[in-house]
C-alpha cells in the first residue's frame, strides 16, 4: 500500500487493481510534463495581466495628469504606434483632455503627448527609469514630448541621456507656478 | 501687420481698425447705450427723471459718450493719452459731453466736454472646463476738468463705476461643434496695434474615453 500512490502504470496488473484502491496512475514523465503546463499557464497569465494593466485606460497602471495652479490647456496622449508622429492622425487611438476634465492615461498612451496651453504653462513628464524631462510652452502655444525629450529611430527616447519606455506620470503647471 | 504666430493650431487676429468699425456700426445701431439723458430731452428716455431743483423747476441733463476710438499697443500718438497702453493692455479713449438745461428759460444751458482714456487689460479665467474672458481696469483718466482735487474725484468715482460695469463681463471662450469638435480659446494678449487669440482644437476621444 505504501507504494500504491506511485507505482508505474506497468506494474499494475488488471488483477491487482481490482482489490486496491484507484489511484490515478501517474510517473515521472507525466509529473513532469503537468509541471511544465503549469509553469506555462503561470507564465501566460502573469503575461496576460501585465498587458491588460498596460492596455487598460482605467486599469491599475493608468494614472491621471496632475495640474498645479489653474492652467487652460488641452492635452492629447496617443498611442505608442504613434509616437513622433505628427499627432493628427483622425481616428486613431487616442485620449484627449482638458482642464477641469482629467482623465486616465493607460500607459501604452503616454509615449507621444501634445500639450496645447497658454505661454509658459510648463509639462514635467516622468519616465519609468525615473528621470524627469520639462519644458515650457511658448509663442507657438503647443508642447509636444520631442521638445522635451530626444526621440531615437527605434521610437525610443532618452531622458538626460537616459534610455526609457514608458512615461508613468504627467504634472502640468500653470505659468508662474 | 505683424506675422502671424506659426504653427499655431489656431490663431485669431483682430486689427484695431476693425475693431473700430464694429463699436462705430454698434453705436449707430444702439445710441441708447452710449448716453444716458432725461426725460425732456428729444432723445430722452422719459423714465429719467430730470434733477428736481424747486417746485416746477427741473435741472434735465444730458450725458453723452462720442468719438470712441480703441488703441492696442504700439500707442496711437494722435490720441494724446496720459496713459498710452503696454503689451497686453489696450485703451477705450473718447469723449464725455455733460449738458445741463432748464427747458422753462431757454437761456439756462450749462455744458462742458472731458477727455476719458481708460487703459484695461484682458484676462483669462478658467472655472472648471469653462474659461472666461474678463476684462480689468488698469487706469483711467479724464481732462479738461480742474482743479486738481476734483479731477482726482471724478476719476475716483469713474473708475468705480467702470470697474463695476467691466466686472459683469464675462466673455465665452469655447465654440461647440457639438459630437464634433470644440474650438478652445487659450490665450490672448494685444500687439501690433491688433488683438491676437491663440486657440486649440479640443475633439473626442475615440470611444469616449
Amino acid at each position: 500500500m505504501g507504494r500504491s500512490m506511485l507505482l508505474p502504470f506497468e506494474s499494475c496488473s488488471p488483477l491487482t487493481m481490482a482489490k486496491r484502491p484507484r489511484y490515478f496512475p501517474v510517473g515521472p514523465h507525466f509529473l513532469r510534463l503537468i509541471s511544465l503546463l503549469l509553469l506555462l499557464g503561470l507564465a501566460l497569465a502573469a503575461c496576460c495581466d501585465f498587458r491588460s494593466t498596460i492596455d487598460d485606460a482605467t486599469g491599475p497602471k493608468a494614472y491621471r495628469p496632475a495640474v498645479v495652479g489653474n492652467p487652460i490647456f488641452v492635452l492629447e496622449v496617443y498611442e505608442y504606434s504613434n509616437f513622433d508622429l505628427a499627432h493628427a492622425q483622425l481616428g486613431q487611438r487616442f485620449i484627449s483632455m482638458r482642464n477641469g476634465d482629467l482623465k486616465p492615461i493607460g500607459q501604452n498612451y503616454a509615449r507621444s503627448i501634445i500639450l496645447k496651453a497658454q505661454t509658459n504653462t510648463s509639462l514635467e513628464v516622468t519616465a519609468d527609469n525615473g528621470h524627469k524631462a520639462q519644458g515650457k510652452v511658448g509663442p507657438t502655444r503647443q508642447l509636444k514630448i520631442t521638445d522635451l525629450c530626444q526621440s531615437n529611430d527605434d521610437g525610443s527616447y532618452t531622458i538626460d541621456g537616459q534610455m526609457s519606455c514608458i512615461v508613468t506620470g504627467i504634472v502640468v503647471r500653470a505659468p508662474g507656478n | 501687420m505683424a506675422p502671424l504666430t506659426p504653427n499655431s493650431e489656431l490663431t485669431l487676429y483682430i486689427g484695431e481698425a476693425g475693431l473700430q468699425v464694429i463699436l462705430d456700426a454698434y453705436q449707430r445701431a444702439r445710441p441708447e447705450e452710449f448716453r444716458i439723458v432725461s426725460a425732456h430731452y428729444s432723445d430722452g428716455d422719459p423714465q429719467t427723471t430730470p434733477l428736481n431743483l424747486n417746485d416746477g423747476e427741473w435741472l434735465d441733463y444730458a450725458i453723452r459718450i462720442s468719438g470712441i476710438t480703441v488703441d492696442m499697443p504700439p500707442p496711437n500718438a494722435a490720441l494724446h493719452s496720459p496713459i498710452p497702453p503696454a503689451e497686453d493692455q489696450f485703451e477705450i479713449a473718447a469723449k464725455l459731453s455733460f449738458e445741463f438745461r432748464n427747458f422753462a428759460d431757454s437761456a439756462a444751458i450749462f455744458d462742458f466736454t472731458l477727455d476719458l482714456w481708460v487703459l484695461g487689460k484682458p484676462r483669462m479665467v478658467p472655472d472648471g472646463t469653462a474659461t472666461y474672458v474678463m476684462l480689468d481696469l488698469v487706469d483711467l483718466r479724464i481732462g479738461g476738468v480742474g482743479p486738481t482735487p476734483l479731477q482726482d474725484y471724478l476719476q475716483y468715482i469713474l473708475s468705480l463705476i467702470v470697474k463695476q460695469a467691466l466686472s459683469r463681463i464675462r466673455l465665452p471662450t469655447t465654440f461647440n461643434a457639438e459630437d464634433v469638435l470644440t474650438l478652445v480659446m487659450l490665450d490672448l494678449d494685444t500687439a501690433n496695434d491688433a488683438i491676437q487669440v491663440y486657440g486649440a482644437i479640443y475633439r473626442p476621444s475615440p470611444g469616449g474615453s
